[in-house]
C-alpha cells in the first residue's frame, strides 16, 4: 500500500487574496453599457447549455421564482464562475445541471444529453459524469477517506481491483495518500474538501460542479483548494463549474464569469471584461469587495483638506500608460502630481484598475494633462 | 416457611432461559420488521428519497394507532389474531406473537427519527455520485446512523424484556412468570425480589452491551 509517493505537499500558494469587505456608495460611472454578450461566445465547443431555464418552488404565500430564464452556455475545458449573493439562485442553478432539480421550464443540455428529460435510471448513470463539491463536504461519516473515494466506482458496479487502484490515483492526486484510512472527523477542512474533489473526480467526469467549494475554509487552505481545481482543470481537462458570493474566488480561478441576481442572469463576459468593465450595479457591487479604486468620502475629505491642487480618478487599462501621460506632464507642463490612492491589478494577464492622484500647477496647464490623459482612458475629477 | 431453593433454582434458571428466548426472537423479528416500517417512514417523508405522501399517511396512522395501546390489552384485542398465526392465544408462542406487534411500532418510530437526523447533503452528494434509493438506504442512510440505531435498539430491548414478563399473565413463562408465580402469590418475598434482581441484571448487561456496541460504531 506504501508504494503509493509521498504527500506532495509543494503546492503551489494560489493567486488567492482575501479583499477587504467593505461597501462604499456608489458613484455614477458608466463606461460602457453593454448587454451581456450572446451565449454563443464561448470559446470553445460548449459542454453544458441552458435555455431559458426557469425554476421556481412552490411556498406558501404561493411560488419562489429561483431561476427566472436563464441563457448560459459554458464551453468544454473552461473554468466557468458563477457569483451571487445569498439566495440569488446559484445553488438551484448548478443542481439543475446534474438533475438534483428538475426544471420547471426551458432546457438544460450537458453533453449533449439533455438532462431534464431523462428517467431516474438514466440520470442517475448521466451523473457519473458530473462530479460535485459541496460547501459542507458531504463525506460520509461512516467511511474512510478511501470508502469515501471508493463510493462512486461501487455505485457504478467496477470490479475491486480496477477500483482500488482507481482510488489510490486519485488520493495520489489531490495528496491524501497517506490519510487513506482515516475517518472524516480526523480531516482538516482544507483535507475533506480533498476528499470531495477525489470522490468527485474519481469516476473520470468531463464536468465538476463546485457549490461554495471554499466558503467554509480560511483564505490559505482556499488557495490551495482552489490551486487543486486550477490543476484539475489543466491537468485533467475537465470543464469545473465554479459556484461563489466570493470575487476573489472569481478572480483567481475563472476564465469566464456569469453574475446572477435575483435568478436572472446580469451580466457574463471573460472575467477579465467584468472585472475591467463591470456593467451591472450588482458586479459593481461585488468588485467594491475586492478592489479599493476609489476613496471613500472620508478619505477624499482629507485629502482635499491637506492638498492644494484638483484630485482627479483615472481609471488604468490594458495598453494605457497613465505613468507616461503624468510623466509628460511634468516635464512639458510644468505640472506636479502626487499618487493618492487606487489599486492595480493583472488579470488573465492584462492590467485593470485606478488611481486618484492630484494634479498641482496652473488650471490650463492642469487641462492640457487631463485632455491628454482622456485621449487614452478615463478621468473624472473628485468634485468638492 | 422455609423457602425451597433447591427446588426454585432449576426453575428459575429455565424462566431466565425463555425470557431470553422471547426477548431474542420479539426482537429479531420486530427489529427487522421495524426496521423496514421505519425506513419507508423516513424516506416517503415529504422531499426523502421515496417521498410518497399516501404511503406515508397510512404508515403513520397505523403506527399512531397501535403504539399507545397498553401492552396487556394489546394481548387481549390481537386474542383472535394470535390464535390464528400460532394455534393459540396461550404460551410462549403466542406471547411472542404480541410482544411482535407491541415492538414493531415503536421501533418504527425509532428507525424513522435517527434516519431522519441523517445529514441531507450527504445524501444529496451519494445521489450527485449517481446512487439510487435502494443503495442509498442500505449503503448510506442505515450505516450513517447506525451508532444512534444501535442505543434506540438498546431502548427497545429493555421495553421487550419488561413485556415479557408481562405475558407471563397468558402463561407465556419466563421470569416474570416466576416472580409472581412462585413468589407474590405464594407470600415468599425472597423469591420476588431475587426474580427482580435477575431482571435487573439483565437488564443492566443488555444495557452495557448496547453502549459498548454504540461507542464502537461511533469510534469514541
Ligand atoms: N427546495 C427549495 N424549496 C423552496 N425554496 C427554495 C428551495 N431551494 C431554493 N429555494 C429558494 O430559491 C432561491 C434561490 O436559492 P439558492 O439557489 O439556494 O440560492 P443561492 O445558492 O444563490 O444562495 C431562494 O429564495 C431560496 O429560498
Ligand atoms: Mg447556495
Amino acid at each position: 500500500m506504501d508504494t503509493w509517493g509521498p504527500d506532495r505537499g509543494a503546492r503551489r500558494r494560489a493567486a488567492y487574496r482575501p479583499g477587504p469587505c467593505r461597501q462604499r456608495p456608489r458613484r455614477p460611472r458608466r463606461q460602457k453599457s453593454s448587454t451581456p454578450p450572446p451565449s454563443s461566445a464561448s470559446p470553445t465547443p460548449e459542454i453544458i447549455r441552458l435555455e431559458r431555464v426557469s425554476k421556481s418552488f412552490p411556498s406558501r404565500g404561493g411560488e419562489v421564482v429561483a431561476l427566472d430564464g436563464v441563457d448560459l452556455s459554458i464551453g468544454r475545458g473552461e473554468v466557468f464562475g458563477i457569483i451571487g449573493h445569498s439566495g440569488a439562485g446559484k445553488s438551484t442553478l448548478v443542481r439543475l445541471v446534474n438533475g438534483l432539480e428538475e426544471v420547471t421550464s426551458g432546457r438544460v443540455v450537458v453533453d449533449g444529453v439533455e438532462i431534464s428529460a431523462l428517467d431516474a435510471r438514466a440520470l442517475a448513470k448521466q451523473r457519473e459524469q458530473i462530479g460535485m463539491i459541496f460547501q459542507q463536504f458531504n463525506l460520509l461519516r461512516s467511511r474512510t477517506v478511501f470508502g469515501n473515494v471508493a463510493f462512486p466506482l461501487w455505485v457504478a458496479g467496477w470490479p475491486k481491483a480496477r477500483r482500488e487502484e482507481r482510488v489510490w490515483e486519485m488520493l495520489d492526486f489531490v495528496g491524501l495518500t497517506q490519510r487513506a484510512w482515516a475517518y472524516p472527523e480526523q480531516l482538516s477542512g482544507g483535507q475533506k474538501q480533498r476528499v470531495g474533489i477525489a470522490r468527485a473526480l474519481v469516476g473520470g467526469p468531463q464536468v465538476l460542479l463546485a457549490d461554495e467549494a471554499t466558503s467554509a475554509l480560511d483564505p490559505e487552505t482556499t488557495g490551495d483548494v482552489l490551486e487543486l481545481l486550477r490543476r484539475t482543470n489543466r491537468e485533467l481537462g475537465v470543464t469545473i463549474v465554479v459556484i461563489t458570493h466570493e470575487m476573489d474566488v472569481v478572480r483567481a480561478i475563472a476564465d469566464r464569469v456569469a453574475v446572477l441576481d435575483g435568478g436572472r442572469v446580469v451580466e457574463q463576459g471573460t472575467t477579465f471584461d467584468v472585472f475591467a468593465n463591470p456593467a451591472a450595479p450588482t458586479t459593481r457591487a461585488f468588485l467594491r469587495t475586492v478592489l479599493r479604486t476609489r476613496p471613500a468620502p472620508d478619505q477624499l475629505a482629507a485629502l482635499r483638506s491637506r492638498g492644494a491642487g484638483r484630485l482627479f480618478t483615472v481609471t488604468v487599462r490594458a495598453g494605457v500608460d497613465v505613468g507616461a501621460v503624468l510623466s509628460d506632464a511634468v516635464a512639458e507642463d510644468g505640472v506636479r502630481f502626487r499618487l493618492h490612492f487606487g489599486e492595480i491589478d493583472i488579470l488573465q494577464g492584462q492590467e485593470y484598475g485606478a488611481v486618484t492622484v492630484e494634479l498641482l500647477g496652473d488650471d490650463a496647464a492642469v487641462d492640457r494633462v487631463l485632455t491628454r490623459l482622456g485621449e487614452h482612458t478615463t478621468v473624472e475629477e473628485e468634485a468638492a | 416457611m422455609n423457602t425451597p431453593w433447591e427446588v426454585l433454582w432449576p426453575l428459575l434458571f429455565e424462566s431466565l432461559g425463555q425470557t431470553l428466548y422471547m426477548v431474542a426472537i420479539t426482537l429479531v423479528v420486530s427489529g427487522l420488521a421495524g426496521l423496514v416500517v421505519g425506513i419507508l417512514l423516513s424516506t416517503t417523508r415529504p422531499g426523502g428519497i421515496l417521498a410518497h405522501r399516501g404511503v406515508n399517511a397510512v404508515l403513520n396512522l397505523v403506527v399512531n394507532v397501535f403504539r399507545p395501546v397498553p401492552f396487556i390489552i394489546l394481548v387481549a384485542v390481537l386474542g383472535p389474531l394470535t390464535k390464528a398465526v400460532t394455534g393459540s392465544i396461550i404460551g410462549t408462542n403466542a406471547g411472542i406473537f404480541v410482544m411482535c406487534i407491541g415492538a414493531v411500532f415503536s421501533i418504527a418510530r425509532v428507525v424513522e427519527q435517527n434516519l431522519v437526523s441523517v445529514d441531507p447533503g450527504v445524501i444529496e452528494a451519494v445521489q450527485a455520485a449517481g446512487a439510487r434509493p435502494l443503495r442509498i438506504i442500505v449503503a448510506v442512510l442505515v450505516p450513517e446512523a447506525l451508532g444512534p440505531l444501535v442505543l434506540g435498539y438498546t431502548y427497545i430491548v429493555i421495553g421487550i424484556v419488561d413485556m415479557s414478563a408481562m405475558v407471563g399473565a397468558i402463561g407465556g413463562g419466563g421470569l416474570g412468570d416466576f416472580a409472581l408465580v412462585r413468589g407474590y402469590q405464594v407470600f415468599r418475598w425472597d423469591v420476588t425480589v431475587v426474580a427482580t434482581g435477575v431482571i435487573i441484571m439483565l437488564v443492566q448487561l443488555l444495557q452495557h452491551l448496547g453502549n459498548r456496541l454504540a461507542r464502537r460504531v461511533l469510534r469514541y
